[in-house]
């Protein structure tokens, strides 16, 4: 089902900061090699509904991987309260999403895999943070590690991203966002 | 000095500053503290929001939920591969994921979230792990699950629903606990946090007591400050002077009652107004304008803060008058310097000060007139007692009666007690009068006092009393006084212990002692075994005029003067006179005094000096109120011519001096001028020609001169001297003059002595002639009296000679030879007076000098002219 198991590097040669850094390049390069494994399962992986202006299925705006990585991306470095180490973080914007797909100005209900759902407050969303995250240090992520989309927060960056508020906004095993009428 | 109890403020500065110091460091001290707490509270709250975390809670409930969905989906796949059914393994693999993804979340939650060591739940999380992980292994594996490989997964994961259960209740009483702790202790913090701060404000508060307090002691300070400006109000309003305050523009702005009654001028009017404009003169404006100037300038002057000063001030109706004024000056706040003038009429004061001036003065003026009387009518009285005394003498020859003889001895006793009165209030006078006199003249106390016993002889035998004396063993020293008081004191003692004693004893008594060095204390006491005083007579004797008797018994010749003359005589000296008296008994005057040692001087035999006073043997017989002025600096001719002019039976007059001569003689018209050539300052000549200006007519003028000659007397005529005399001059040359000159109106007068015929005297010692003719005419005494005093005078002159020889000082050295040749050439002393003459050329004509072996020689002249005039005195 899953492309790959994302094997967790032990060796971690690389700092933290220098893989920010190559970031972009190697979301590119993981880009190009998913592109073309895209071709083969090109699946689902989140369905956006609501007030949006855009649809590709029915009333809704579907995407996989390859639409994702087209559209505008974010990352950064950051540790989680779930996860171990300082990871880096990338994927298309939330709000880069939202403009892609039109979307009114309303809140934002956020689903997971497991029915948990969360309103996000649209006052949240900057220009960059969140991002739904696709890859973890350049390589996409299982269910398992709460993937395969994860809106996450620069948790390390500033103490606000620190929020209870925040840390439920930060829904692991993304499935869908409706855009509610405001 | 008006002292103010007044606090100074220094102690306010020092708590003032204390206080400061405190809450300075206080404000700190509470910001550190603030600031730590405040990062410790900052910490805590985000430790807090953290541990608490809901999601934390969450994610462990979520952990069970999820176990429990993954156990239904595998349930449901065993029923349905049980029911032979295709099963939808995607639906376990999600929910496996999804517990799979939770149990790693709890995982890290709980390394992060869970501050107590929750051991035994770390366990259970590893079981869980290690289990998840072996599901994980056998679910991967699947190809195509049978019902039996479903039951066996199911079986497995039934295995871990104990672990969960403990897991999640566990672990959520230990996040509540955990929570609770975190609570209290961020509660605790906060506590600390908000007593530190409601210690601050305390703190805060209290120090607003500081400014409280201040506040008070000010409000204190400005009470007494009132309190003492009101005292200062009332002081300069009750003075009874003037009270002005200016500024440094000599603007008037305080002004009291007493300034308005001095000057008139209203407060309304003096304040604002210019002190110049006010209250002084216009000429002393520009004075005070200076004077403000020059203390602003340099901050001290000569009358601010510099005493009391009478200056003139005037009113308001601009009338002048005196005041004194201090004026202090200092310096205000505000205004800068600032003149506190206090200020007094003294018109009054100066009035009577004045007033005191001219009544003293008045007195003074009256005694001196009163003085000036005394002296003129005695004088006045003088010659008609002398005229008296010598008609009685006359009338005493052989030819007189018995009966007569009594009543001229009766005359001639009166006439001589008269003529003593007279003389006694002459001497009076004389030691009145404030003239300076002489204190450097050596005498010899001893010596003096038995000259005066010596003399008082005729006296003793008379009241037929004896007299005895003491002195100490040194007879020989001498003092520095006055030799004329001296003799006036104990004359007086001695004439008054003799004259209150009969058939008695006096006592004198001398004794001497060195207080120190160069000093003398001397104490003379004279006895008497007479009548005594009366104790209430003993303060009032020495008063003039006041005689003392006892009872009926009156002393035959009181002159009552003779004790005030002993008593300002002794104090004009510098000693004290004291008397003891008993009466009946006795009388002791004690005369006492400190003098100054003296060297005795060689040949200080203390000549009586000469009195004007009455001389034995008239000869002649003149009633001739001739009045004649004598010229001459010497004062042995003075004596000498008046001697002779007196015998001759004129009134005479001295001047020492040429300008003497001119003032006499512009106020007395003089029969006769007799006119010494050489005088110093103005000569003869000159004199003569002066005179011969003055208003008042004089008689003729006759020179005296020792040379003669037919130049001499050219000269002296065409100066308009009538003729000229040659020293030595005789008796009956002045009275031959006296006939021709003068009284060639009277016939009857002008009688002279018989002619003796001259004996040829060549170039001598002493001229007999003159000598023989002075003796009869002037009487033994009086040519006795004469030539002691020129022997002493000469002899002193010589000394002062050689002195100034040895100084070489020949001008001072040829005045005394010139006013010693002078005396000699009078008296005859022929040789001597030669020497001197020559002398006095030579020392006068530079760079000859003196002749010594010459001047050396006059010693020996002198002596014996004295000798030989000695001669002629025993034989006469």
């Amino acid at each position: 089902m899953y492309p790959n198991q994302r094997q967790k590097s032990a060796t971690c040669a690389m700092t933290r900061r220098n893989v920010v850094l190559a970031a972009p390049f190697v979301l590119l390069g993981v880009n190009i090699a998913s592109a073309q494994e895209k071709t083969q399962s090109a699946e689902v992986l989140l369905t956006i509904d609501g007030d949006i202006a855009r649809y590709n299925h029915g009333d809704a705006s579907i995407f996989d991987l390859a639409l994702l990585d087209q559209l505008p991306q974010g990352g950064f470095a950051t540790s989680t309260i779930w996860t171990q180490e300082v990871q880096v973080f990338s994927g298309p914007t939330l709000q880069g999403l939202l403009d892609y797909v039109g979307a009114g100005g309303g809140d934002i209900r956020a689903r997971a895999i497991n029915d948990y759902a969360i309103s996000l407050p649209r006052t949240e969303v900057a220009q960059d943070t969140p991002i739904i995250a696709t890859r973890i240090d350049g390589m996409p992520f299982s269910v398992r590690e709460k993937g395969p989309l994860w809106i996450v927060f620069p948790y390390d960056r500033h103490p606000r991203f620190r929020s209870e508020l925040i840390y439920a906004m930060s829904v692991w095993q993304l499935a869908s966002l409706t855009i509610s009428p405001e | 000095m008006f002292e103010l109890q007044y606090q100074n403020n220094d102690s306010e500065k020092f708590s003032g500053r204390i206080a400061i110091l405190i809450s300075l460091t206080l404000t700190v001290l509470g910001l550190a503290l603030v600031s730590y707490y405040y990062a410790g509270l900052k910490n805590s709250a985000e430790k807090f929001q953290f541990a608490t975390s809901d999601n934390v809670t969450w994610t462990i409930v979520q952990m069970e939920v999820d176990y429990r969905n993954l156990q239904l989906a595998l349930a449901r796949g065993v029923i349905s591969t049980e029911r032979g059914h295709s099963t939808d393994l995607s639906e376990i693999k999600r929910a496996f994921d999804i517990y799979y993804s939770r149990v790693d979340a709890v995982k890290s939650l709980y390394d992060i979230a869970f501050s107590i060591a929750a051991a035994d739940l770390g366990e259970i999380l590893n079981r869980l792990s290690e289990s998840k992980a072996a599901i994980a292994q056998e679910i991967d594996a699947w190809v195509n699950p049978s019902y039996r490989d479903l039951v066996v997964t199911l079986s497995e994961v039934d295995r871990s629903a104990g672990d969960i259960r403990i897991f999640t209740t566990q672990a959520l009483s230990v996040l509540v606990a955990d929570a609770s702790a975190e609570r209290i202790g961020h509660l605790a913090i906060l506590n600390r946090y908000t007593s530190l701060l409601v210690l601050i404000v305390g703190l805060l508060f209290g120090m607003l007591a500081v400014p409280l307090v201040l506040q008070k002691r000010l409000k204190h300070r400005a009470t007494e400050t009132a309190r003492i400006a009101d005292h200062l109000k009332r002081i300069i309003e009750a003075s009874q002077d003037a009270v002005v305050v200016a500024d440094s523009t000599g603007t008037v702005w305080q002004y009291n009652k007493s300034a308005h009654d001095i000057f008139g001028y209203t407060p309304t009017e003096a304040i604002g107004a210019k002190m110049e404009d006010l209250f002084i003169p216009h000429r002393h404006r520009m004075a005070h304008r200076n004077g403000m100037k020059h203390y602003l300038a340099n901050g001290h002057g000569n009358i601010a803060n510099n005493g009391r000063h009478v200056l003139t001030a005037c009113n308001k109706e601009g009338r002048e008058f005196p005041v004194e004024v201090t004026i202090a000056a200092s310096t205000d706040s505000i205004n800068g310097a600032i003149f506190i003038g206090i200020m007094r009429d003294i018109s009054n004061r100066i009035e009577n000060e004045r007033k005191l001036e001219a009544a003293v003065e008045a007195a003074r003026q009256e005694a001196l007139a009163k003085q000036r009387f005394l002296s003129i009518m005695s004088h006045e009285m003088r010659t008609p007692l002398q005229g008296v005394l010598a008609t009685f003498d006359l009338l005493d020859d052989s030819s007189a009666s018995e009966s007569q003889r009594t009543l001229i001895d009766l005359g001639k006793r009166s006439g001589v007690k008269a003529l003593d009165q007279v003389n006694n209030t002459l001497e009076l006078a004389r030691l009145n009068d404030d003239q300076p006199f002489n204190l450097s003249e050596i005498i010899n106390p001893a010596a003096g006092l038995k000259d005066l016993v010596t003399m008082l002889d005729p006296l003793l035998l008379q009241r037929g009393n004896t007299i005895s004396l003491s002195f100490p063993k040194n007879q020989n020293n001498h003092i520095y006084s006055n030799k004329s008081m001296f003799n006036a004191v104990f004359e007086n003692l001695l004439a008054n212990a003799n004259k209150f004693t009969k058939g008695g004893h006096l006592h004198v008594k001398m004794e001497t002692s060195m207080p120190s060095q160069g000093e003398i204390d001397l104490a003379i006491t004279i006895q008497d075994s007479g009548i005594g005083i009366a104790k209430d007579h003993l303060d009032i004797i020495f008063d003039d005029f006041a005689t003392a008797g006892a009872g009926g018994i009156q002393p035959s010749d009181g002159t009552g003067l003779g004790l005030g003359i002993v008593k300002r005589a002794t104090e004009k000296m510098g000693g004290k006179i004291t008397v003891a008296s008993t009466l009946g008994v006795g009388s002791t005057f004690t005369f006492t005094g400190t003098f100054k040692a003296a060297q005795p001087r060689m040949g200080t035999t203390n000549p009586k000096s000469i009195e004007d006073g009455a001389f034995s043997q008239p000869r002649d017989q003149h009633s001739s109120r001739l009045l004649a002025l004598v010229v001459d600096d010497n004062d042995i001719n003075q004596i000498l011519i008046g001697g002779m002019l007196e015998r001759l039976g004129c009134l005479f007059d001295y001047a020492q001096d040429g300008s003497v001569a001119i003032e006499k003689c512009s106020s007395t018209a003089y029969d006769l001028i007799l006119m010494d050539l050489n005088m110093p300052n103005l000569n003869g000549i000159e004199t003569a020609h002066a005179i011969k200006q003055l208003h008042t007519k004089q008689g003729p003028v006759v020179c005296i001169t020792a040379q003669a000659s037919e130049d001499t007397l050219r000269t002296v005529q065409d100066a308009g001297m009538l003729d000229l005399m040659t020293k030595p001059i005789r008796l009956e040359n002045l009275s031959e003059l006296l006939k021709r000159v003068v009284f060639s109106k009277r016939p009857e007068c002008g009688d002279q002595s018989p002619p003796t015929s001259r004996m040829i005297v060549e170039q001598s010692v002493i001229d007999r002639i003159f000598i023989q003719d002075l003796i009869d005419g002037l009487g033994q005494d009086y040519a006795t009296n004469i030539l002691k005093q020129f022997e002493f005078r000469t002899k002193t002159e010589l000394k002062e000679i050689a002195q100034h020889l040895e100084t070489g000082q020949l001008k001072q050295a040829a005045d005394v030879l010139h006013g010693a040749a002078g005396s000699a050439g009078m008296l005859g002393a022929i040789a001597l007076g030669q020497a001197f003459l020559t002398l006095e050329t030579s020392a006068r004509e530079k760079g000859i000098g003196v002749d010594d072996k010459l001047f050396s020689s006059c010693d020996s002249l002198l002596a014996d002219f004295m000798l030989a005039a000695r001669s002629l005195l025993r034989s006469s």
